[in-house]
């Protein structure tokens, strides 16, 4: 077991094992995607009180959840590679901060449009989730920009992680806001039992189908961080020019 | 099937917020695969920038 991770860890080990489980979450991903938006959007029952406006959940709840998960794998990631200087966590956290940017531009984005005809209006300002999201998302943008301007790389992963792990307490504010102030944002409904299974089981076959395709770029992504970061070591060269080219 | 389209007159506003999430993700795999392509190009030309080197220092050797 801890060999598996061990050897996980290893920069030519992960390059090369990679594209398999890219393969296998995105073929997957797309498939139960597929399936959980057909039956949601076709075959699902109306909400009583929000009709047909309520199928915008199947895309939104998804992706809501994702930019969370994107932020918590990139704070811990970085937790990690501060503490145990592993370097394939530092090339997580800086592959998962674009990718969770996109996905809170898309909770947002979904969120505002069901927010329109439900709410009457497409942003409300100091309502605490929609702006704990926001917050989020300039959270992510910090992190980016910071990390471009640092050009040594060490110290753009010490510096980002710290930034990471700051802004990691707006997390459990985002999860709570509901419940801790009074927000025109829904509380939960997909872990209160609050929906019936036919609405519930496409929501969660989509919850798991967008995971894989996270999982999927986010693999594609550390790839690329791993190659850029090794770019001086042997295994590199001797892959991208050929064994034996170089002396 | 219009009327399925429709979704009961908030058509609009499911089928852009799907269309808007497929359009992203979808751009996020582009971006992924650009991103790969440009970091193997940088080595590429960091190893043929260091060949050159060397063939300079034996040319100049000799």
């Amino acid at each position: 077991m801890w060999t598996f991770f061990h050897k996980l860890a290893s920069p030519p080990h992960f390059y090369r094992i990679a594209p398999a489980f890219i393969r296998i979450f995105a073929v997957a991903g797309l498939l139960l995607f597929a399936y959980g938006s057909w039956n949601g959007l076709f075959e699902a029952p109306m909400d009583y009180q929000q009709k047909d406006a309520f199928r915008i959940i199947y895309v939104h709840v998804p992706t809501a959840y994702l930019s969370m998960m994107a932020y918590s794998i990139m704070a811990i990631s970085a937790a990690i590679g501060l503490i145990w200087r592993i370097k394939l966590a530092h090339a997580v956290a800086a592959a998962a901060a674009p990718l969770g940017a996109w996905f809170t531009f898309l909770a947002l984005a979904t969120g505002s449009i069901w927010g329109r005809p439900m709410w009457g209006t497409w942003w409300e300002w100091g309502d605490p989730r929609l702006t704990s999201q926001l917050l989020m998302l300039f959270l992510y943008f910090g992190y980016i920009a910071l990390r471009s301007a640092i050009d040594d790389l060490a110290k753009a992963d010490k510096a980002s992680a710290v930034l990471a792990l700051v802004g990691a307490v707006n997390i459990p504010i985002i999860h709570y806001s509901v419940y801790w102030w009074t927000s025109l944002h829904q509380g939960q409904t997909v872990m209160a039992g609050k929906m019936p299974p036919e609405m519930l089981n496409p929501l969660l076959i989509n919850i798991l189908g967008f995971t894989l395709i996270f999982g999927a770029l986010l693999l594609h992504r550390v790839r690329s961080e791993v190659l850029y970061r090794e770019r001086r070591a042997r295994w590199v060269l001797e892959l991208v020019a050929g064994a034996k080219a170089l002396p | 099937m219009s009327e399925t389209l429709a979704m009961g007159g908030y058509g609009a506003y499911v089928w852009s917020s799907v269309g808007l999430t497929v359009i992203v993700v979808v751009m996020c795999a582009v971006l992924a695969r650009r991103r790969h392509r440009s970091v193997l190009n940088d080595i590429r030309a960091q190893i043929s920038a260091q060949v050159r080197a060397q063939i300079h220092a034996m040319e100049t050797k000799e």
